[in-house]
């Protein structure tokens, strides 16, 4: 698997394949021998001919080095994200099943953010808050409370906040 | 694999209000089982030290390797039963590490009732021995019981899985190749003398051990001989004249390092192979689950939260994440093991069910044992969900989860009503280990729909008999059966009846699997196949 990497503001493409006792390293299309072995307090890593001294330190899925004088930060993201799984979310909230409104918490032109409540539904003896699926402005609320509905029905519509 | 992004707000009023209220709950719990397991009368606990003996914690915690987990099973059982006289059900079952081995402990507890056997104690007893066959455990028999609590007989001795199936489970396992070891502390009158008598190997400590079918007084009356109880079942009797015991001790604590030797020479079955990873902590903090267990059994809340918090890294691969919602399918690791979890995130329709059983095939053909999440209310009613065929989405969901090879583990995290208890593997279906949380209500409905229900059928049987209905009639039905409902849904009542293998603390959970899954790899994976989907 090959990464991008964002280093200055310039993107590379990098991917790293093990090879003994070390690894090749990939950078754009040019291969490179990585090695490295433990240092006194810190590490010596082998990239082709050149030898550094790295000091690094692990924080989730951040990592931060000094090399050579230089700090850098790396956060990794995932390939995967919560987004992808989600579907882009639109600016309409439908029912997922039928029910009845026990509560509602936002109403015309309220700021929401993802993950507001906007409302409580009751279905099958459950309650379940039905929350924002995106930042936005709420634009209309189409049910009230102990109203009724059926699965598919328009619950709630958002519209993009005016910058 | 993607860490899950949680996105629960720490500082809402919501979270303040079910942090709080689940805070109380664990107290009132840890209270419980705290009583149940130390609270003794004074009498009871002079008597043992006057004979020499230690309390049965006592007795495990010796044989115990120190710094290792001990999982507990059903620590409240009986707790609701029999005016509370038998705590733990008088007696003490658990998983742990004795010599470097994965064993099954079961331990009567003499400081009550002289360690008596209730209907309960039996049930707890059974059920642990089904484990150890389930699971290919080895099994040490912590042994001081008076025998069966006479009064309740009938309730502990005849039918199918009382008392004689706690010999049946002996035999079975024995052809399993699962040891069992017997440490004889006290008297194994009756059939509790065929524990030592079915283990493979026993040791009893002279002049409080005693091993014999019938005691004195019975001996007595039947034939009229007299006898001490060393001379009828007593240690030197057992292990220089009939052979029924194997190695004399002169103390307990004697007994337990003779004990912990012999299980020190038994061989370590191989495990099945699952996949594993590193170990790596949740990436949440367990802690948080307080804040999610909503204070009301009929809120809803995300099970991706849940999962966040227990499994490594809080990192899952979710399964058809856009099909089917109300199922939570996926990957993830638990301690390094590869699990498939289902978790329910509101009623079950007819994608959902499908899905279920889809993902279910998938573990199977993955050898991925399945971890279930319950909080479910039942599958849709009504027409057009009857239309689109919910009874037989729900069936396949039920067949491919009782079919499974793979081993199962539910966790009951909030309600289990109706038929989606059984469509996610409820106490019927043969999950290895069955946890529950102290929250938890479980019934074939909830209360209020049972009384209404009842309340209903009352009124069209006053009806057809064209009597006048009287609404306190009406009424009283609806509060009796109310009031009945309200004690047995709870998590007490469940797990005093033994309907799982104990309550545990949520943030506990993690570490139960983590126990229970690395158990249940030592018995190899059932046969594949399944009997008819209904398409």
């Amino acid at each position: 698997m090959s990464i991008e990497l964002n280093l200055d503001g310039t993107p590379r493409t990098v991917s790293v394949a093990a090879r003994k006792p070390g690894w090749r390293l990939t950078v754009d299309g040019t291969p490179y021998t990585v090695s490295e072995e433990q240092g006194e307090d810190c590490v010596l890593l082998t990239v082709g001919e050149r030898r550094y001294r790295v000091w690094r330190a692990l924080e989730g899925n951040r990592v931060h080095l000094k090399i050579g004088g230089r700090t850098f930060s790396l956060g990794y993201e995932e390939e995967v994200s919560a987004a992808a799984h989600a579907g882009a979310a639109g600016h309409e909230v439908h029912a997922d099943m039928p029910g009845v409104v026990v509560d509602v918490h936002c109403g015309p032109d309220a700021i929401v953010s993802a993950g507001d409540a906007l409302l409580v539904i009751e279905s099958m003896k459950m309650q379940i808050t039905i929350t924002a699926p995106r930042d936005g402005v709420v634009a209309m609320v189409h049910v009230a409370k102990n109203q009724p509905f059926e699965k598919g029905n328009l619950l709630v519509s958002l519209r993009d906040e005016e910058a | 694999m993607a860490r899950i992004q949680s996105s629960l707000n720490i500082s809402s009023a919501d979270f303040r209000r079910n942090y709080g209220a689940n805070k109380v709950r664990i107290e009132e719990f840890r209270a419980k089982q705290h009583a149940a397991r130390f609270n003794r009368p004074q009498r009871d606990v002079e008597r043992l030290a006057k004979q020499g003996k230690m309390m049965p914690r006592e007795r495990l915690e010796r044989l115990l390797d120190p710094g290792t987990p001990f999982l507990e099973l059903s620590s409240l059982a009986a707790n609701m039963a029999y005016d509370g006289e038998a705590p733990g059900a008088s007696s003490i079952t658990g998983i742990g590490i004795v010599s470097g081995r994965e064993v099954m402990l079961r331990a009567d507890d003499p400081s009550i009732k002289g360690g008596a056997w209730y209907p309960l104690t039996i049930k707890k007893i059974v059920r642990c021995l089904d484990m150890a066959i389930e699971n290919r455990l080895p099994v040490v028999h912590l042994c001081d019981s008076a025998g069966g609590f006479l009064p309740l007989q009938s309730q502990l001795f005849p039918d199918k899985h009382m008392a004689g199936r706690i010999f049946r489970n002996q035999s079975i396992l024995s052809k399993l190749n699962c040891k069992q070891l017997s440490l004889v502390f006290g008297h194994c009158t009756a059939g509790g003398a065929y524990i030592p008598g079915l283990s493979d190997y026993s040791v009893i400590v002279r002049g409080t051990g005693a091993v014999f079918l019938g005691g004195p007084p019975l001996v007595k009356a039947a034939t009229g001989e007299v006898v001490t109880v060393d001379e009828l079942g007593g240690c030197d009797l057992h292990t220089q004249v009939s052979g029924t015991c194997d190695y004399p001790a002169g103390s307990e604590a004697e007994a337990i390092a003779i004990g912990r030797e012999i299980v020190s020479q038994w061989d370590r079955a191989p495990k099945w192979a699952i996949q594993q990873a590193e170990v790596e902590a949740p990436h949440y903090d367990p802690d948080e689950l307080y804040g999610i267990i909503p204070d009301d059994i009929k809120r809803g809340f995300d099970m991706r939260e849940v999962i966040a918090r227990l499994v490594d890294g809080s990192r899952f691969h979710e399964y058809q994440p856009a099909y089917g919602t109300t199922l939570v399918c996926g990957y993830a690791n638990l301690w390094g093991f590869k699990i498939g979890i289902l978790a329910n995130n509101g009623v079950l329709f007819n994608d959902s069910a499908l899905k279920g059983a889809h993902f279910i095939e998938l573990c199977n053909q993955n050898q991925t044992p399945l971890v279930f999440l319950q909080n479910i209310t039942g599958y849709m009613v009504g027409r057009e969900y009857e239309a689109r065929g919910i009874t037989k989405d729900g069936a396949k969901m039920i067949m491919a989860q009782t079919c499974s090879r793979v081993p199962k583990f539910t966790i009951m995290c909030h309600g289990s009503f109706g038929a989606g208890n059984y469509g996610m593997c409820g106490r019927a279906y043969d999950a290895r280990f069955l946890f529950t949380w102290p929250n938890h209500q479980i019934g074939v409905m909830g209360g209020e729909q049972a009384a209404k229900t009842l309340m209903e059928v009352k009124l069209r049987q006053l009806e057809r008999n064209a009597q006048h209905i009287d609404q306190a009639i009406l009424d009283r039905v609806y509060h009796e059966t109310l009031e009945a409902y309200q004690e047995q849904v709870t998590a007490y009542y469940s797990t005093s009846e033994i309907w799982d293998d104990g309550i545990i603390d949520p943030v506990d959970t993690r570490n139960a699997l983590g126990v229970a899954i690395s158990a249940s790899l030592n018995a190899p994976l059932g046969d594949p196949g399944y009997g008819v989907f209904r398409f």
